[in-house]
Formats: structure tokens, C-alpha cells, sequence
């Protein structure tokens, strides 16, 4: 491994599989993989992969590659803290510590932006685009943003912010890629043999998705889940109707880290004072985005007609570091 | 094609695998050698020096393969 570019062959790590079609020049074709938050398998189908490969030994034969600038190297050995933990003891370079690693190295430096690095790969389903399948990048249907667009079932997705898309693989990575506060993506695809441009606007959040497979390090974990409360119900609690107040809908037997602990049914309407914040709109996508794993905080609870708080202590996983 | 017997094996069960690297290579098409399915085995190079190597003697792409598991 410690011979591989990881620069070059970047990619989510937390794949479970994961292809590049290349030639000895290391130019690559394709991508084939990529998931949701909700399977591994989503995105794998064997008729798919078999499309992949065809388009990749298409663009083989043709020669016919387009010069794409080679991003800057990067080695395992790179990356101190995977270096030391892993490479030095002659253990496997598992994907997921790459990716884990250089989020940690982020952190230290002050450098993690948790929208980009912690929130990777977000789905196209919450634009609505759903794919069928087997059928590579053909769309099975369309809801929401997209269906808003003038996308239609039956379209072929072909570029996506002009960069050419060929696999699922290549339209997640290349769609990570979009800047969080962008507005709209520009989506082109093929309908009855001619080319169509799409303006897809982006909703709020578009980037969210159910970080729970990826076992961050640097994701505060806080064991408990919240629907945001509507404008009318903040009105009549008094709260702002811009702040992320939400009410509890979930704990698990981890939220032992509360105290005193939450119920279900509690409005959590203040994190350490702040009820506001420009992107989340749940009290624990606030903590997730805005305090470092391991923090304590304070939760300020409305439990009926009493007010209360509890402290909080977030956990930082260790999922697999050695 | 006969590809389904190994691929599905291997997504099937890696759902909630951690992501041991493990990167395969192989120079060939995967087509040839899924075409040639009266017994031919697909050679996987385990080293990606050998697998640029023999790509640039054989003119023929690679398919690079990271997955969980070894």
C-alpha cells in the first residue's frame, strides 16, 4: 500500500468497494462505486458495472482522453498518525482510517470543515434524482428539485457542473465536490438523442445525510435525535423562529451522558446558550457542526411548563484506531 | 457472464465490514476474461507496480479494485 498515490485514486473511503477503470498512464477512465447512508450495496449492481467496464474499454479503444491535471500526490506514510498507528506496526491500511486520519490531522490544524470532510458524499435522493440501477445513470424517477428542474424519467445523466459523468461512482464524487454553499448544480443529460442543460436549485442542507456507518472521530456523538419544532410551535413557546429548537423523539441507552437526561417529548432549545445558528436547524446537528467531539455541553429543556438544563458529554469514537 | 459468482459474494457480506484496504489490480479486460468463462480464472495483481508494468507491455486497461476484506 505504501506504494499507491492515494492522491490520485482519492475517493469517500468509507466504500466498501470501490473500482477505477485506468490505463497505464494512470489516466482514469471511470469510478464505479459509491453508496447512501442507508446500504453499502445501493449503487452495486452487476448489469451497472458491466456498463462501467464497456465505457471504459470504449474510451480505451478510442484513446481519446482528455489531459486532466494530476492532483497533488499523497502516500499513507503521509499522514503521521496513520503512519505511526498502522503502517509502522505492519497492520492493514484499512479505507475508513485514511479518511478518519486525515479528518483527525484537519482538526489539530484547524483546518476541518465539517461540511466537506464530515459530510461526505451526499445523496442525490434528497435532490430527487433516483436512478435506475442497473441502468447506470438513467433516471428511474423524479421528485423535489429535480422534478422542479424539467428532469424526467427515462433521462441520461451526462455532466454534472460540465464535468463528463459516465458511472454512479463518478456523479457522487464529482457531486461531493460541489461547494456546501452553493445554490444550484448544473446537471446535463440526454433525452431522445439530444442534450439538455438542468439547472437543479440545491435545498437547504443538501449536504446532510445519517453520518452513523462512517464512525468519525471528529463527529460528537450525542445519542439522541430531535424533529424540529415548527415556526408555530416555536411561536407559542416563546422561542425564536429562526433557532433550531427541537423536540426529543429518540434516545438510546448511550444518552446516559445527560444530566439529568433527557425524555422524550423535551424541547431542547439551547445549546450553551445559542439558540440561532445559520445552517443547523436541530439542537444536535448544532452540536455536531459547531463543538469538538468529547466536549461537554449545555442543553437548555422545556419539560412542560418547566424549564431545566442538563449537561451533556459527547463521545469521540475510536472505531478500529489502534 | 460469469462475474456474478465472485462479485456478489463479495457485496453481499461486506454491509457492515470495516474498510480493510485491499487493492487489486488487474491489467486484462474484465470483459476478455469474463467472455473466456469456460473455466479461465481472472488473475488479480496484488502489487500495482506489476499491474502498471504489465498494462504498458500489453496496451490493455487496468481495473483497480479497493474493497473491504481481504
Amino acid at each position: 500500500m505504501g506504494s499507491i498515490d492515494i492522491g490520485l485514486f482519492d475517493y469517500d473511503r468509507h466504500n466498501a468497494l470501490y473500482y477505477f477503470v485506468l490505463n497505464a498512464d494512470e489516466q482514469i477512465y471511470l469510478r464505479y462505486g459509491g453508496r447512501d447512508a442507508e446500504s453499502a450495496t445501493t449503487y452495486l449492481n452487476l448489469r451497472s458495472l458491466e456498463l462501467a467496464l464497456s465505457q471504459g474499454l470504449e474510451m480505451h479503444a478510442s484513446g481519446n482522453i482528455p489531459k486532466t491535471e494530476r492532483p497533488e500526490p499523497l502516500f499513507a506514510s503521509q499522514i503521521p498518525k496513520l503512519n505511526e498507528r498502522t503502517l509502522k506496526n505492519g497492520a492493514c491500511v484499512e479505507c475508513h482510517l485514511i479518511a478518519d486520519y486525515q479528518n483527525i490531522h484537519r482538526e489539530l490544524d484547524g483546518e476541518l470543515d465539517r461540511l466537506r470532510d464530515m459530510y461526505r458524499s451526499p445523496d442525490i435522493k434528497t435532490i430527487g434524482i433516483h436512478l435506475d440501477v442497473p441502468a447506470g445513470l438513467r433516471v428511474k424517477s423524479t421528485t423535489g428539485a429535480a422534478q422542479e428542474a424539467g428532469m424526467l424519467a427515462g433521462d441520461l445523466l451526462t455532466h454534472l457542473n460540465g464535468t463528463r459523468i459516465r458511472t454512479f461512482g463518478d456523479l457522487q464524487y464529482y457531486y461531493d465536490l460541489v461547494p456546501r454553499e452553493d445554490k444550484h448544480v448544473s446537471i446535463d443529460v440526454r433525452r431522445d438523442d439530444k442534450e439538455i442543460h438542468l439547472k437543479v436549485s440545491l435545498p437547504a442542507r443538501w449536504w446532510l445525510t445519517d453520518l452513523t456507518y462512517r464512525h468519525w472521530s471528529v463527529e460528537p456523538m450525542v445519542y439522541f435525535t430531535t424533529e424540529p419544532l415548527s415556526e408555530l410551535q416555536k411561536s407559542e413557546l416563546g422561542l425564536p423562529l429562526d433557532g433550531f429548537a427541537g423536540r426529543v423523539t429518540d434516545r438510546d441507552r448511550f444518552q446516559i451522558n445527560a444530566q439529568p437526561p433527557l425524555k422524550a417529548q423535551d424541547v431542547i432549545c439551547a445549546v450553551n446558550g445559542i439558540q440561532i445558528d445559520k445552517i443547523a436547524n436541530t439542537p444536535e446537528l448544532y452540536i455536531k457542526l459547531r463543538c469538538r467531539a468529547g466536549d461537554s455541553v449545555r442543553l437548555e429543556i422545556l419539560r412542560g411548563d418547566t424549564r431545566l438544563e442538563s449537561t451533556l458529554g459527547t463521545v469521540r469514537q475510536n472505531f478500529r484506531k489502534y | 457472464m460469469s462475474l456474478p459468482e465472485t462479485y456478489e459474494m463479495r457485496s453481499r457480506g461486506v454491509r457492515r465490514w470495516p474498510c480493510f484496504l485491499l487493492m487489486n489490480a488487474i491489467h486484462l479486460s474484465l470483459m476478455f476474461a469474463v467472455q473466456a468463462s469456460d473455466g479461465e480464472s481472472i488473475f488479480f495483481h496484488d502489487n500495482y507496480q506489476d499491474a502498471l508494468q504489465e498494462a504498458k507491455l500489453s496496451g490493455k486497461p487496468i481495473f483497480l479494485e479497493f474493497r473491504c476484506a481481504p
